[in-house]
């Protein structure tokens, strides 16, 4: 898909995953909607190897979604592809449903269950080192929050990774600057992100989020490391799309009603028409 | 099953584990900077298969589940208290949410390091453990059983698994022809009273159990070295007839395995069986000294549990 198109397909992703937090009445909009373009980049722009025939063979490339609560616009992708019938979307909320709140391993497309956070790159550091051990040129994507990043465990896999030397490893950082209630700028500091993971030995490569180019380009970089895996700090608005929503601290979690309902639809409208 | 004789419960282990992982190249140990004497072994002739994932319990336990999930069979060692309690949410979510064939192989049962003071006793790590679905659990009581529980856990289950044994080498207690596949063994018959054990404490159950044969009290000691999933036919099996049990561990005395009998008996009906539960004090031990010195201070030496339990059959 061309840049254009890639654009529209993340409008209507957006659209998509509104309706399912609205039908719904709950969700985690902020971070699924910071994160839509890398999603989109990684599935419909050519980065990740992987489709519903290839899901289970052992080549594929992996995605690891450790910032298991905005899986959202996540969801949406995988039945748009086809690695699940689009219907169980609408399903998403409703007692029975195979689409829980965080996602799990059984559904088909999604690599391991998350939502307990920092988590994820530690069990992409294995996969990754796997490739290397069977000789497989996969790659791994984890994508994290920066919240998560408070979480000890991120950096104990950190360490791993750079002194693996895992190449073959990318971890997209969503910094889109706010946790769960908060600012993260209130509770974790003011450090540079990119200058963290580069204290512990990784590539780092910092883009606008949003920017289809820059996030392709950033793969790109990622990809021709030789020697240490590569944090992609891909800068974010948590919310974007909607402009109530965007970079406002208390729309981590919760769907629009009544007029916001509204509002949200029409400023996502022109993506309703399948994104393509 | 060919088994070499070990004296050492971590030879037992890491002998056997790098006969198996220099015939399959997807055995993989992944340890926290804890040594072994064969880890010499695997890094000058496999050195791809062993990895020290550094004092990073989390990590391991998640790089572990990325190597499962990428087709290996992986251990995972450390120190028993480190490997369960310090990365347990990483036990629960990565692994046995998932699934995941990973070995947890924790050395220091119990008060193992005595010396070195509560932080590394593992007295809570079975309750804990315990609670993991489809989690299995081993409990070694000699090198013998410890060096099947390895071929057990590469060869035969599909779960995660946590093989637990004591960093002092005890005498062997069974023989090359016990296959460990039924979760239990009957050490000993006896018609007045049963001591179920596991790990080194059977071998405490075997000397109280003597002691009291000489008094006139017919014991028998059960060894009980699957703690989940609990052989609970086997065990109601050998227990037929008998109405006094002693559960004996050096162990919590919440969720061990007093509280495993205790959930036996309650759901097997067995309500005329008498269960005296013998177990560490809920409490954190720092008295330091040999094994023996602190459980004599304690009340676990031989001598005492002898007067305990006649005490408690008096009643």
């Amino acid at each position: 898909m061309n840049i254009d198109k890639l654009s529209k397909k993340a409008k209507w992703i957006r659209s998509r995953a509104l309706e399912m937090c609205i039908n719904a009445g709950k969700g985690h909009l902020g971070g699924a909607f910071s994160c839509t373009e890398i999603l989109v980049a990684l599935y419909y722009g050519g980065i990740l190897n992987i489709s519903p025939l290839s899901k289970n063979n052992s080549d594929r490339d992996r995605l690891i979604f450790s910032k298991g609560h905005a899986m959202l616009a996540l969801y949406v992708i995988l039945g748009d592809l086809g690695f699940f019938d689009a219907k169980e979307l609408e399903a998403y909320g409703k007692n029975g449903t195979m689409l829980g709140d965080h996602p799990d391993h059984m559904i088909p497309g999604i690599e391991i269950a998350s939502g307990s956070l920092g988590h994820g790159l530690s069990v992409a550091c294995g996969l990754a080192l796997s490739a290397k051990m069977n000789n497989k040129n996969f790659l791994t994507v984890a994508i994290l929050g920066d919240a998560e990043c408070n979480e000890g465990s991120v950096w104990e896999a950190a360490t791993f990774g750079c002194n693996s030397k895992l190449n073959n490893l990318v971890a997209v950082v969503d910094n889109n600057r706010i946790g769960a209630t908060d600012f993260t700028e209130n509770f974790s500091g003011s450090m540079p992100m990119e200058n963290k993971w580069q204290a512990f030995g990784w590539q780092t490569v910092k883009i606008d989020g949003h920017s289809f180019r820059d996030i392709l380009s950033g793969f790109e970089r990622a990809k021709q490391s030789t020697d240490r895996p590569t944090a992609i700090i891909a800068e974010t608005i948590k919310g974007k799309g909607i402009s109530f929503m965007e970079n406002k601290s208390n729309w981590h979690h919760g769907a629009p009603k009544g007029e916001l309902a509204i509002k949200a639809r029409q400023e996502l409208a022109d993506g309703d028409k399948n994104g393509n | 099953m060919e088994t070499k004789n070990y004296t050492d419960l971590r030879d037992a282990f890491f002998e056997e584990l790098y006969l198996l992982a220099s015939a399959d190249s997807n055995v993989v140990l992944i340890y926290g900077d804890q040594g072994a004497q064969t880890f010499k072994k695997f890094q000058q002739t496999i050195p791809g298969q062993i990895i020290n994932g550094g004092i990073a319990e989390q990590n391991l336990i998640g790089v572990a589940a990325g190597l499962a999930l990428g087709g290996k069979k992986v251990f995972v060692h450390a120190i028993a208290p480190f490997i369960t309690l310090r990365c347990y949410e990483q036990i629960k979510v990565d692994l046995g949410l998932m699934g995941l064939p990973v070995t947890l192989v924790g050395i220091g049962a119990g008060y193992s390091y005595g010396d070195a003071g509560p932080t590394h006793h593992a007295v809570q790590d079975l309750s804990i453990l315990r609670a993991i679905s489809g989690m299995t659990i081993f409990n070694a009581s000699d090198t013998v059983s410890l060096s099947r529980f390895v071929k057990i856990a590469y060869g035969n289950i599909k779960g995660p698994v946590y093989i637990r044994f004591d960093k002092d080498s005890p005498s062997q207690i069974y023989t090359e022809k016990e296959s460990f596949c039924a979760g239990l063994a009957k050490i000993r018959s006896g018609k007045d009273i049963i001591i179920i054990s596991t790990g080194l404490m059977v071998h405490r159950a075997l000397a109280v159990a003597d002691k009291l044969n000489s008094l006139g009290i017919d014991a028998g000691v059960i060894d009980v070295y699957r703690i989940k999933p609990l052989n609970s036919v086997l065990l109601a099996e050998v227990l037929a007839g008998c109405q006094r049990i002693v559960a004996l561990e050096e162990h919590s005395p919440i969720g061990g395995l007093g509280s495993l009998i205790s959930e036996f008996i309650c759901d097997s009906g067995l309500s005329t069986v008498s269960l005296k539960r013998i177990a560490l004090e809920d409490s954190d031990c720092f008295t330091y000294g040999t094994r023996e010195y602190v459980h004599t201070r304690i009340g676990l030496d031989k001598d005492t549990l002898v007067a305990r339990i006649r005490e408690w059959l008096v009643l």
